[in-house]
């Protein structure tokens, strides 16, 4: 017999922690979230003026201004560094016991930036599953301060695999010029808090379809690019539909074009006990067509009493980026080896080459039916003169 | 000391060619001692680096180490059995630790850099992932000055980076099993291949203070590493592209339609033919009789199969150039390029490793080995069983040193325990 108490006991502690001034507002919008139960919420930052500032929502702050005499960084990563490694017994202090850790963060500034490293380092050592979720600057706040984001970034995804990097840029693309200044950081800290606390709810909810921690991990560790957030929640008759149209008009998802370039997805619906089957369908069906077909979706469905008549849709678009920063094509190339390495083009112009065309059944020979060479997504295990197209003198008898 | 000395070492490789083991001793002053040498064609049991036929190749691995045995009249000591490791699942990993100094004084001291290392070794690897060698990398202070040995520098933020190889559970048990069920025991340890051969190659020359890179090319997979300090002290890179000789063989078989036998032999007596593994100016002119049956004869240019091999070997040097390159690793090698394994020997390989690399290259030979046949000597196939009793010699004595201060540390506590006894009686 399973007891409710039970059942709140089981429920795994998840410690959420804004750095910086950046995450500690993303942090007290979440902390104005009463749906979110079982997560421990702090905020650190070397500022001791954003900390008061915050005070009212999150109680719990760790102060990292010690170090920096009670001043900010200044756009130093290096001190925020210094500062929150000073006061590392204390994020430990905060972290220990807790199942899963979601750091919040900016980038692209000092404390943010030099902090994140330092709790990476101990999260790791501490053995905790940890989200980062950083927010890389506007374009409009100087370039010099976008390269350094870009470059925090790189250190960062160094030192954890499961770093969700969300560009400020994305919410131009549906928020109206002539909103206020101060309103567009409130859109992109309160959707950043619906998104982390669908998160949180993750392992606290009982999953028809499961999709956990472990998929969005896989799904960042293998090519990172850039992460697009998105929440719809919706209520009364056709609530799903509700949900899904939220959700597409999510300021920070881009809408359906993004959809359409998106490589992975993580799509989640939750809802109370009465969900139907029909509704996880329908949901699930509308949204596969904006995908293209080779993006990887996982979709899941979790119950969850506390969200009582409403439904919500989080989803996590990913766009992986290849070594040269572009977005790498479909992942055909694979599928089609002869025309992994186009050579031909490339000849020289005055050397007679004669083209041929590709074969129309790759021949491996001795390889056949071994584990094939994949590189760079051409099979190695076919003859180079064949993919390269060389023209062979095969002489006569 | 005696007993050190008389220590009989065992280097197996499981190769996709052949099967090899060496067994040797090492003399006091570091030379080593070839006392008998086995060797046994794995006939397709091994394919890319891979044992696909257990049962086959544990009847090669015993034949091996039988035939070892028997020609340097010794028997292999079970507890001193060192094994290369290779194949498709290798992969390599640079995990970086980092400590914080604040003391005032700021002098980065042996538990700074012992923490930094330990925390760089704890890299969260997956279950069916573990890894098989640790190498230190580097040390940087401050985030930008680099340092051989960290402690004494002044600074106040010390990086270990740490290169760790890892493989795929299942597939490095696979050897240790065979091992286990050929010798009664697995073996004492497991490294990656061009680790042995860094180590076979550079043992007491000229002190490698620049990088190089090791590149062994088998039969069946082409390992490199970059390598500084005699091999073993650091490590900047390592990889594995699952293409060799077997590549090579099929390319030919493939391209110029001829049975996969034919093309082997081809590649083993290219220099009887006087083919290169470079397109030659009078390839065209020469040409290779192929009997097909009684009076029936196919002429193959010697250019064409040079043209295949040329465009295959190419293109694997250049994969390798491009991984270096976004490794940032090709800036490390200062000291050029050695070639091992059973490739090396292809007639002019040098010469397109050199092209493609745009630096010196030589063919790799052991160095301080004595007692066997100049054969085996000069046969780069050999240098990676060799290099393992080297390293079989350095983890034995780490070992040792590892167990005499663990039974010295005994020996105190014990002795604190009789004087604290003894106090405790005149009490």
């Amino acid at each position: 017999m399973v007891t409710a108490a039970m059942l709140q006991s089981s429920i795994p502690r998840v410690a959420i922690l804004g750095l910086g001034s950046a995450g500690g507002h993303i942090v007290a919008e979440l902390a104005s979230d009463e749906l979110l139960a079982g997560a421990e919420l702090a905020v650190a930052d070397t500022d001791p003026a954003t900390l008061q500032s915050l005070a009212a929502a999150v109680p719990l702050q760790i102060p990292l201004g010690d170090w920096t005499h009670q001043e900010s960084c200044g756009g130093n990563a290096f001190r925020g560094e210094k500062a929150a490694a000073n006061v590392s017994d204390d994020l430990r202090q905060f972290f220990a016991g807790a199942s899963m850790a979601i750091v919040a963060c900016g980038l692209g500034k000092g404390t943010g930036a030099g902090a994140a490293r330092v709790v990476a380092r101990l999260t790791r050592e501490l053995d905790i599953t940890t989200l980062f979720v950083v927010t890389l600057p506007f374009t409009h706040e100087g370039n010099w301060r976008c390269h350094q984001a870009k470059r925090d970034l790189e250190l960062l995804r160094t030192l954890t695999d499961a770093v969700m990097a969300i560009p400020n840029d994305l919410l131009f693309t549906t928020l109206p010029a002539d909103t206020p200044a101060n309103r567009g950081f409130e859109v992109v800290n309160s959707i950043l808090a619906e998104a982390i606390s669908g998160l949180t709810r993750l392992p606290s909810a009982t999953g028809i379809l499961p999709v956990d921690f472990a998929d969005l991990r896989g799904l960042l560790k293998e090519r990172p690019g850039y992460c697009h957030l998105g929440v719809g929640r919706g209520r009364g008759g056709e609530r799903w539909k509700a949900a899904l149209e939220e959700f597409m008009r999510s300021p920070m998802i881009g809408g359906p074009e993004t959809l359409a370039k998106a490589d992975a997805a993580i799509i989640t619906l939750v809802g109370a006990a009465d969900l139907t089957v029909g509704e996880m369908q329908n949901c699930m069906t509308a949204l596969q067509p904006y995908f293209p077909a080779h993006a990887k979706l996982f979709v899941g469905t979790y119950t969850d009493a506390r969200c009582q008549d409403e439904v919500f849709l989080t989803g996590v678009l990913c766009r992986f980026q290849g070594a040269d920063g572009s977005p790498l094509p479909a992942e055909t190339a694979a599928a089609k080896p002869a025309s992994g390495k186009p050579a031909a083009p490339k000849a020289p112009a005055g050397t007679a080459v004669q083209a041929e065309l590709p074969l129309h059944e790759p021949v491996l020979g001795y390889f056949s039916g071994s584990a094939p060479t994949i590189h760079n997504g051409v099979n190695l295990d076919l003859p180079t003169c064949h993919r390269q197209g060389l023209a062979l003198d095969l002489g006569g008898t | 000391m005696s007993k050190r000395a008389t220590q009989i070492y065992t280097g197996i490789e499981i190769g996709t060619a052949s099967i090899k083991v060496v067994v040797g001793q090492f003399q006091p002053d570091g030379i080593l001692n070839l006392c008998g040498v086995g060797e046994e064609p794995t006939q397709g049991s091994v394919v890319k680096g891979e044992i696909v036929d257990a049962g086959k190749a544990l009847e090669q691995l015993i034949a091996a180490m039988r035939q070892a045995e028997q020609a340097g009249r010794v028997e292999i000591d079970t507890s001193a059995m060192y094994l290369a490791v290779t194949g498709g699942h290798i992969r390599s990993v640079d995990s970086v630790g980092t400590v914080m100094i604040s003391r005032p004084d700021r002098s980065i001291t042996q538990a700074d850099r012992e923490n930094a290392e330990n925390q760089a070794y704890n890299y969260p690897f997956r279950p069916d992932k573990p890894p098989v060698n640790y190498f230190n990398r580097l040390f940087r202070v401050d985030g930008m000055r680099e340092a051989d040995n960290p402690v004494g520098q002044i600074g106040s933020k010390l990086e270990a980076e740490i290169h760790i190889i890892y493989g795929d559970l299942n597939r490095l048990e696979m050897g240790r099993k065979l091992v286990e069920e050929a010798a009664g025991q697995p073996p004492s340890d497991q490294v990656f291949s061009p680790i042995a051969d860094g180590m076979a190659v550079f043992f007491q020359r000229e002190a490698i203070g620049k990088g190089v890179l090791v590149l062994d090319m088998g039969a069946g997979v082409t390992e490199y590493a970059v390598l500084r300090g005699g091999g073993g002290d650091y490590c900047y890179h390592t990889g594995q592209i699952t293409v060799g000789g077997d590549h090579l063989a099929n390319d030919l078989s493939l391209g110029l339609h001829l049975p996969m036998h034919r093309c082997r032999e081809l590649i083993e007596r290219l220099a009887e033919w006087k083919g290169n593994v470079v397109m030659t100016q009078d390839g065209r002119s020469r040409h290779y009789e192929l009997e097909l049956g009684v009076n029936e004869h196919r002429a193959i240019y010697i250019s064409t199969m040079e043209q295949i091999l040329e465009a295959r070997l190419t293109e694997l040097l250049e994969l390798i150039r491009e991984d270096l390159r976004k490794n940032h690793v090709t800036e490390r090698i200062g000291h050029g390029v050695i070639l091992c394994g059973g490739l090396a020997r292809l007639p002019r390989i040098i010469d397109l490793v050199r092209d493609v690399f745009e630096m010196p290259a030589e063919i790799g030979r052991v160095q301080g080995v004595s007692g066997s046949v100049a054969e085996i000597l000069n046969a780069p196939r050999f240098i990676t069983p060799i290099g393992l009793l080297r390293y079989g010699q350095k983890h034995r004595e780490m070992k040792m040193r590892q167990r005499s201060s663990l039974w010295s540390q005994l020996k105190t506590d014990a002795c604190r325990l009789f004087s604290a006894a003894g106090n405790a009686m005149k009490w």
